[in-house]
């Protein structure tokens, strides 16, 4: 049960600061989107940096944020399958829709995320670039195996479920 | 187990990659004074031994990820509950909290502050590896406990 509070307590500080980032991008980007003053911060999408807001990067911008509030959104539902878990309801119908959840939510991120990197270096750079980064953490393998991943678990925590049901009936 | 077998090809390459990048990084620090290079370290706080420390920290992380590898085949292999892959997630799970622990620190003294940016960025991204470490962890004491369940059942009449 050690792990699980560390766990939480790791995720509970994840989520705070994932939150204070989204406050931030709902109080800046109206003014970003609405206001027709050349941007004076520098903003990149991915490796590309803007320059011009015009429809086509806000649309981009969008995108990478909607991708970001995906991501967000998984760790949110991640919290939900440990506070589960510190109930002792594990091999529990719950949690696995919501780890098959939190799998799709991050793929859906992470396909977003490389979708709006491709075409801003196509729309800006006019440039088209494939490549892994070499921090690893920030590239779509690792995001789409950590989705993956989760999906995984759940169908793991499916076949616990069964199991432990068995378990239970027979004497 | 479409998933588990996509899952354990992403994997493998992830595995070559961060493979070729080590092999490529450890070449260029053999011949990094025939290659006459332009990057200097003497700004770093840790000097000449930087490139050596991140590699080494690169194959912490190759191992790791080496570890959750071999436990997805074994799930392939023995299905999802067997000792073997509940020992390998256990162990990748130890080897990313040790990474993002050691990573931590020496990120914050060789970045020397100067780009705040970087250094929440990769604090952050840290502070998500040792949540997937600590996960790794737990998912290795879940598996275990299936197993537990899993012969139980198989004995019972």
């Amino acid at each position: 049960m050690r792990k699980l509070y560390i766990l939480k307590a790791l995720i509970d500080l994840l989520w705070f600061f994932s939150v204070i980032v989204i406050v931030a991008m709902a109080i800046f980007l109206p003014f970003l989107f609405f206001s027709s003053d050349p941007i004076e911060i520098p903003i990149k999408i991915g490796t590309t940096k803007v320059e011009a807001m015009d429809l086509p990067t806000k649309l981009m911008l969008l995108g990478l944020v909607s991708a970001y509030c995906f991501f967000v959104y998984g760790l949110f539902l991640f919290r939900k399958v440990l506070v589960l878990f510190s109930r002792r309801q594990i091999f529990d119908r719950n949690v696995i829709f919501l780890l098959n959840k939190i799998g799709k939510f991050f793929l859906i991120a992470s396909l977003v995320a490389v979708i709006v990197d491709f075409t801003a270096n196509l729309y800006i750079k006019n440039t088209v670039e494939f490549g892994i980064e070499g921090g690893f953490f920030d590239s779509f393998l690792f995001t789409a195996s950590l989705g993956l991943f989760f999906m995984v678990l759940s169908e793991v925590f499916a076949v616990g479920k069964n199991i432990k049901e068995e378990n239970e009936l027979t004497i | 187990m479409k998933k588990i077998k996509f899952l354990n090809v992403l994997m493998i390459v992830f595995l070559i990659f961060g493979t070729l990048g080590l092999v490529t990084n450890l070449v260029f620090l053999m011949f990094a004074n025939d290659l006459k290079t332009s990057i200097s370290y003497d700004e770093t706080a840790l000097g000449f031994a930087t490139p050596y420390i991140s590699t080494l920290l690169t194959m912490l992380l190759i191992k790791g990820i080496h570890n959750i590898q071999r436990a997805l085949s074994y799930c392939l292999k023995y299905n999802y509950f067997n000792s073997k892959s509940g020992i390998h997630f256990q162990k990748a799970g130890i080897i990313l909290i040790v990474f993002a622990l050691l990573c931590m620190p020496f990120d914050f003294v060789n970045h020397n502050f100067d780009d705040k940016e970087l250094l929440l960025i990769n604090g952050i991204t840290y502070v998500l590896v040792l949540v997937i470490g600590i996960s790794l962890t737990a998912v290795a004491d879940v598996i275990k406990k299936g197993e537990t369940i899993e012969q139980e059942n198989l004995l019972t009449i």
